[in-house]
């Protein structure tokens, strides 16, 4: 069954013209799909019109079904019944991503009460399991921490546990790895990655670092000013890119075969916006 | 030096609390009684003197401690209580029922707190219940406006698109979210608001038209001190001295408020 269909998805803000450009793309239970621009190319507008978080003077046509429903046009009561249970989303910036005020604990214990309708002890009790989950050796102490008290990473690991708690179809993953430097980056995507297979969830991976993307994805969406170019399995991606823009995205993340001395390679040797196309 | 000025107000409010308590307990004379000769000059037993009435100062001036914090304890409860709940409403609310929200609120704020009081006063009589009322609600807009910048600010914040994502209604969010992360401002607000409570209930009281005889406050003392200004001016010293305190006091636990919870300052802290 397909779990998410997006046809002819456009986006426009006010009266600018469009961001996103009736793109179409499809998901299965449990598939992961990378969805991999440059920035501004509208993969963060395109997650956010899944989950309906979109801006008021955001103008969205098109349609996005999930399970069956249609997403756009509904009202912010039946998508919130969407939103965590069926879809979650994981933010870029997790320092940011994660209330200053607010225990880590009871931030991902408020997210599971109110789906989940649990009684509180064993809320604490479901929150500590998925905070060991997410690969804390001690989640009594990390639950009772406040965000300014964990690094990047650990809080990265907390937004990761909110956004899985309720184990939903489809976890989107908007570009959940920048903001950290790569040691840690690599332990959180592994992270990702055994979690995903043994929710069986489906994955929508936004990033801008294709290395990034074809260590998660199994399929790949190129997207460039607002309309996916080229799409494709990972490795028909990183082998035999078609479109030149991918072709310089491709070229620019192979580090390893450029010769020692010489120019680093950049999008724009194969690709220049606006000149062929 | 940042502390400097939230101990400083700590401590003048700390001792306005103090003597508001004991006051309750005891003073040294019946506040409302006439003691002895009028207009005694400070000395023993009556450490301040004694006014025009006879009636013992040091005693009045503790026993008005208590009707000034009461006043402000009150009128920040109101103007917090209907305040901010309508600031969240203005800052959730789209289109127009916020502009309207917003509206009436500059028309609400460009009525002097005093005027309000005086209408108050003359529709309702002269009393310090109806001056907390006025002073209350002529607070009003101060708490909606500092409510629903700080609430613009919040939910603008990723942690609160991250909350929807996850499917958490908009009430929560303003419960869970966005209330304790606007509580400093609002402390601060609630700080300031109180030393005008104080200032604006003098003023009424001076006026007659807060706290009635023979209840002791600090603005009826200045008004009877005034009959005798040129033969006792202490008499107007103590009260005003008072009043000065207690402004002073919260006015410096505001700043000091300000300076301890600035977002920009408390990363580093």
């Amino acid at each position: 069954m397909t779990l998410l269909e997006v046809r002819d998805l456009t986006v426009a803000f006010g009266r600018r013209p469009p961001v996103v450009r009736g793109i179409s793309f499809a998901l299965e239970q449990g598939q992961r799909v990378g969805l991999i621009g440059e920035s501004g190319c509208g993969k963060t507008v395109t997650s956010l019109a899944v989950m309906g978080l979109l801006a008021e003077n955001a103008s969205v046509r098109g349609s996005i079904v999930c399970k069956g429903t249609e997403l756009v046009g509904a009202s912010d009561r039946e998508l919130s019944t969407f939103r965590g249970d069926e879809i979650s989303m994981i933010f870029q910036e997790p320092m940011t991503a994660l209330d200053p005020t607010m225990r880590a604990g009871r931030q991902v214990a408020e997210v599971l009460r109110l789906h989940a309708g649990a009684a509180a002890g064993a809320a604490r009790e479901r929150v500590l399991a998925m905070l060991a989950e997410v690969g804390f050796s001690d989640p009594e102490r990390i639950a009772d921490s406040y965000p300014h008290q964990l690094s990047g990473g650990q809080r990265q690991r907390v937004v990761t546990a909110m956004a899985l708690i309720n184990s939903p179809d489809l976890v989107i993953c908007d570009e959940p790895t920048t903001a950290l430097d790569v040691t840690v980056q690599a332990k959180v995507l592994d992270l990702l990655d055994r979690v995903l297979t043994r929710e069986n969830a489906a994955c929508l991976f936004i990033s801008h670092d294709l290395a990034v993307v074809s260590q998660l994805a199994s399929d790949i969406l190129v997207m460039l000013d607002g309309v996916i170019v080229e799409r494709g399995t990972a490795s028909e991606i990183l082998t035999a890119p078609k479109h030149p823009y991918t072709r310089g995205l491709v070229a620019t993340s192979r580090l390893d075969l450029v010769e020692p001395g010489s120019r680093l390679p950049v999008v724009e040797d194969f690709y220049v916006a606006g000149a062929s196309g | 030096m940042r502390r400097a000025s939230l101990w400083a107000g700590v401590v003048l409010i700390g001792f306005v609390v103090v003597t508001a308590v004991v006051s309750r307990l005891w003073s040294p004379f019946d506040p409302v009684m006439p003691v002895g000769t009028r207009l005694l000059p400070p000395g023993w037993p009556c450490v301040l003197g004694t006014d025009a009435f006879g009636r013992d100062v040091a005693s009045r001036l503790m026993v008005g401690a208590q009707g000034c914090l009461w006043v402000g304890i009150v009128a920040v409860g109101i103007a917090a209580l209907v305040g901010v709940p309508l600031g969240l409403l203005s800052a959730g609310l789209k289109g127009p029922a916020s502009e309207v929200l917003l509206r009436a609120t500059d028309v609400a704020q460009a009525f002097p707190a005093l005027l309000l009081a005086l209408l108050l006063a003359g529709a309702f009589g002269g009393n310090t219940v109806t001056a907390m009322i006025a002073i209350g609600l002529a607070a009003v807009p101060q708490f909606l406006r500092i409510a629903r910048a700080g609430a613009l600010t919040v939910l603008a914040s990723d942690f609160v698109l991250a909350a929807r994502a996850c499917g958490i209604g908009r009430v929560a969010i303003a419960r869970t979210h966005v209330l304790p992360n606007i509580a400093p401002l609002v402390g601060v607000q609630a700080s300031v608001t109180f030393a005008m409570a104080i200032l604006a209930e003098a003023a009424l009281s001076y006026l007659g038209l807060g706290t009635q005889p023979p209840t002791p406050s600090w603005g009826s003392m200045l008004r009877d001190a005034q009959s005798v200004l040129f033969v006792d001016p202490l008499l107007a010293v103590w009260p005003g001295l008072a009043i000065a305190v207690a402004v002073l006091g919260f006015n410096l636990l505001g700043d000091g408020l300000r300076d301890l919870l600035d977002p920009r300052l408390r990363e580093v802290a």
